[in-house]
């Protein structure tokens, strides 16, 4: 029987050093922040990509653009994290002009932030630029470097260098309607139209839209609505909208038929699908060109990360992303720029009717993606 | 073999030899530890705990454990929200109702393909594995265009004939049929591989007692393959609470929400705390369930139905019912598998996502197909994920083929933990699996570079689908009694030797079944790869992903196209392959 007994004493020890390896291999990098890339606090840390960009932000003109070519060639290849699904015509144009090799990883919003905060939590630094609404939370937690280059930034409305994001981008949410199952004269003048008991039952939203909640629950506020009216309007909203995860899929059933408008989907979501087939079924603005008030949107931007492993073609990129690559976003992509377009997806549209969503509350997830959640299970 | 190492497998099913202590005892014990077999199992038993342990502590500690020390506030944040009981009700309804209908399904076709001589059989094995190679997201969209009130093909079919639609899929029922539907060739792969194991001996033996069809089916043929329909319904029924693309596509219109959409939307939240302490539950109700299943094995020589006795599997006659049930299996397999693959045929060829009408037609382009042969990382995708999946496959069975042995066959105290932890990783939602499994190999424990290589994916693939590998493999070796290897060993094989020659061959319809599966599951991965892949080790599903978020669905439509192509090949040859190893048939 001991023989037995000292096999399943065995098996046990075996179990308990699994785990407790398993243990260590999870808890290990608890308290080691530092990893590969520094001593300290890598949050405080200047960067390892500091003095590089030190000297590129300090120089202007052709000057500039000649010693970032130069030292980019030099560095060979770029890294690139983005939540964009419209950044590979900029990359290759980028890739043809410049002969820098650009290595691009895709994720949504969600895993590219999550993936770039491990990563720096860990000491890997593996990538150069950053493009998202993410960049200003990365920003915040001192994972960036300061930008400077005001020949670019001065034509991007409300650029803020202390943010370390330079704006390339804007999300607008607007309203889209099937125009085989809608007619213009139907549409309302502005989202509370929508409330319209002849609406109800032919509309569809996206449960995880809190950003636009703050920007429309803002733009109302503004107009002298109290809260409580806010927040009933989108309570009646919720109640006769279905529900419909995703803005592509939504667009998607917005084509088929599916439903008759959606209360949330980007300009870019429906124009693509006109740039792909003009006669396409859909719209988010009249034949007149007017819209559905109010425009929220939310700035996506770039970020130099600053530890990145090839500094000058980090910033070659960035100003590309600011000339070049703002045509080819507006125009080939369909996405809103940050320097608006001529000929772009905009084109017409006074900033005046551009609402920017409140930064602090988009800082502030916990609170504002329950509330809507809330507002939602109780018009839902 | 040396006779020591004989004897010890004589130990290990005969009890102790009966030598207490006694200078020999240190060495014997050497002797045993360093042989084939000891080595081979130890490695085993590490590699699984590895590499099941990691997520489910990462899991834990991110649930218990937050800025100031141990806490259950992730279950308060988790669990105090309204309309919590309602959503357990949902969860559950939807759960059971999936797992009883694929059961239904699943085992028919089974019994149907392999067990009787229905025409058309080697068609009907691969057709039956079409829902399961169209990836989710695609088969649901499918069947949104196929059923829903105001767009489906088969209510525009019925409102033309009877004035009005007669399927909601945006509906609990809905969601059942399409999970079902979908899952249902998890349990004919799992049915089949126990139906081909299976002598027909007893339930001819029943027939020539008197027993009609109905009593043999019902007293000898489900009772024999208990230990498989256990491990079918509880992967099931696990996969039916985790899943995640049908409850979001069709429940959330109609606002039903089940226990994934709150996961998710803690996990969005990157509160994975909460997350975590909500996937708890899950996890309690497989270690529930895994104990339930390996009672229900029951006794070693109870449902061993290959003995050393002759055995034949031979087919059983449905006389005048061939025709009749060929006709049955044929519409419902135009109904699952084929309406929805030409719904993403038909997709596939237009230049914007619509709604069927004829006039679509003139529309019809090939330029999807060449959008994606355009694509740079397309055939790279392919590569990778083929390697992936294969991969990933093969290792999984080949660990859990010998994990199934130490829990099936030894003696061993603590084999039950083997069985549980293989099953945990089920339970880690993929995005957390991500988390955890690049958070370790940021810190790489290990002495070759992870983080970034396609082995990260790898590892993750082989962590997230071992569970499925093993609920194959222990009934396939449940199914084999221990008197042919011991046969073997008598004669002078030795343990290797005895399994790779006998017990091997005689698994390799479970082994093989579980591996078209995962090949087949690990190819539309998505959760974790997300994650994990870096640039140069995208894989298809990170293209397929891709596609859809520039809301080009219709290129999405012609990958789901050759996928299943594919695929389809893939698993022909494996059958083929699979067949050269193991049980031949008449």
């Amino acid at each position: 029987m001991r023989e037995v007994r000292n096999r399943g004493r065995l098996w046990r020890g075996v179990f308990a050093v699994l785990l407790a390896f398993s243990l260590v291999a999870v808890a290990c990098g608890d308290d080691d922040t530092s990893g590969n890339g520094g001593d300290g606090d890598p949050y405080a840390a200047p960067g390892s990509a500091a003095d590089a960009f030190d000297m590129y932000n300090a120089m202007s003109g052709q000057a500039r653009t000649d010693a970032l070519i130069a030292a980019a060639q030099e560095e060979g290849s770029l890294i690139f994290y983005t939540a964009s699904s419209g950044m590979e015509p900029v990359i290759e144009a980028f890739e043809d002009e410049y002969d820098i090799n650009v290595e691009l990883f895709r994720g949504n919003a969600d895993t590219v932030l999550l993936r770039i905060t491990q990563e720096f939590e860990a000491g890997f630094y593996g990538v150069d630029v950053f493009d998202d609404a993410e960049a200003f939370t990365v920003a915040r937690l001192g994972m960036t470097y300061e930008y400077v280059n005001p020949a670019l930034t001065d034509a991007i409305p409300g650029y803020d260098p202390a943010t370390h994001v330079a704006a390339t981008r804007l999300s607008v949410y607007t309203q889209g309607w099937n125009t085989d199952l809608v007619d213009d004269s139907e549409v309302p003048d502005d989202i509370a139209g929508f409330t319209d008991p002849a609406w109800c039952g032919r509309l569809s939203m996206d449960p995880r839209d809190w950003v636009w909640y703050i920007g429309v629950r803002d733009y109302y506020l503004d107009q002298g609505w109290t809260e409580e009216e806010v927040d009933d309007m989108f309570r009646t909203l919720a109640e006769c909208s279905r529900f419909d995860r995703g803005h592509t899929t939504q667009a998607q059933l917005l084509l088929a038929g599916e439903f008759d408008a959606s209360l949330t989907v980007y300009t870019q979501s429906v124009d693509r699908e006109l740039e792909d087939d003009a006669e396409a079924p859909i719209a988010w603005r009249k034949s007149d060109g007017s819209w559905v008030k109010p425009l929220v949107f939310f700035p996506q931007g770039a970020s130099l990360m600053k530890n990145a492993p090839h500094p000058a073609a980090a910033m070659l990129f960035v100003d590309f992303l600011l000339t070049e690559g703002q045509q080819i976003l507006a125009l080939k992509d369909k996405t809103p720029t940050a320097i608006a377009q001529a000929g772009g997806p905009l084109e017409g549209i006074p900033n005046a009717d551009l609402h920017q969503v409140d930064f602090d509350k988009f800082y502030d997830r916990d609170t504002w993606a329950t509330r809507f959640d809330e507002l939602l299970t109780a018009g839902g | 073999m040396t006779d020591d190492q004989r004897a010890t497998s004589v130990v290990d099913r005969a009890g102790p030899d009966g030598k207490p202590g006694g200078p020999g005892l240190l060495q014997r014990w050497f002797t045993r530890l360093l042989s084939v077999k000891s080595v081979t199992l130890l490695i085993v038993v590490i590699v699984i705990g590895y590499l099941a342990l990691t997520p489910i502590l990462y899991l834990l500690h991110g649930v218990f454990f937050e800025d100031d020390g141990f806490t259950f506030d992730a279950f308060t944040r988790a669990y105090e929200f309204s309309g919590f009981g309602t959503m357990v009700k949902n969860s559950l309804i939807y759960a059971a109702g999936a797992a009883f209908v694929s059961f239904v399904v699943g085992t028919t076709l089974a019994y149907i393909a392999v067990r009787t001589n229905v025409p058309f059989r080697s068609l009907l094995i691969v057709a039956a594995l079409v829902p399961l190679i169209i990836p989710g997201l695609l088969y649901t969209i499918s069947w949104i265009m196929l059923g829903s009130q105001n767009v489906g093909f088969i209510n525009q079919i019925s409102k033309a004939v009877i004035g009005r639609p007669i399927v909601n899929i945006f509906s609990m029922a809905g969601m059942i049929w399409v999970e079902a539907a979908h899952t249902g060739p998890l349990v004919f792969l799992f049915m089949a591989a126990a139906f081909r194991s299976m002598d027909p001996a007893l339930e001819e033996s029943a027939l020539v007692c008197g027993a009609s069809r109905w009593t043999m089916l019902r007293r000898v043929t489900l009772p024999l393959v208990r230990p498989a329909i256990g491990g079918g319904m509880l992967i099931v029924a696990i996969k039916a609470l985790e899943g995640f693309e049908v409850p979001a596509l069709l429940g959330l219109p109609n606002k039903i929400y089940v226990f994934t959409s709150r996961i998710y939307f803690e996990v969005q939240n990157f509160d994975f705390g909460a997350g975590g302490a909500l996937s708890i539950n899950l996890l309690l109700l497989s270690v529930v369930g895994v104990f339930a299943v390996n009672r229900l094995r029951g006794g070693e020589k109870e449902f061993a139905t290959v003995t050393g006795k002759g055995f034949r599997p031979q087919r059983i006659d449905l006389g005048r019912w061939r025709w009749p049930i060929a006709v049955g299996v044929v519409v419902w397999f135009i109904i699952t598998a084929v309406l929805p693959f030409l719904v993403m045929v038909y997709t596939s060829f237009l230049p914007y996502y619509q709604r069927f009408s004829f006039g679509a037609f003139s529309k019809f382009s090939l330029d999807n197909y060449r959008d994606l042969f355009d694509n740079e990382i397309f055939l790279q995708s392919v590569k990778n994920s083929l390697v992936l999946s294969i991969g990933s496959a093969t290792i999984i069975m080949i660990l859990v083929g010998l994990a199934a042995w130490l829990v099936v066959r030894s003696r061993l105290k603590g084999r039950n933990i083997l069985d549980q932890l293989t099953f945990l990783p089920l339970v880690v939602p993929g995005l957390v699996m991500g988390v955890a499994l690049s958070y370790v190999y940021l810190r790489n424990p290990l002495p070759w570079q992870i983080y970034g290589s396609i082995w990260i994916l790898m590892i993750s693939y082989v962590t997230r689908f071992m569970p499925y590998g093993m609920r194959y493999a222990v009934p396939a070796l449940t199914q084999i009694s221990p008197e042919l290897e011991e046969a073997a060993q008598v004669a002078g094989a030795s343990w290797w030797h005895s399994n790779r020659r006998i017990v091997l061959p005689l698994i390799m319809p479970g082994l093989l079944a579980g591996w078209i599966y995962i090949v087949i599951t690990s190819i539309r991965e998505l959760s974790s790869s997300l994650l994990l892949y870096s640039p140069g080790n995208e894989v298809l599903a990170i293209v397929i992903w891709l596609f859809n978020e520039k809301g080009e669905l219709t290129t999405v439509s012609a990958i789901g196209v050759l996928l299943v192509l594919t695929l389809i090949v893939i698993v022909a040859v494996a059958y083929k392959m699979g067949s050269r190893i193991g049980l031949q048939e008449e």
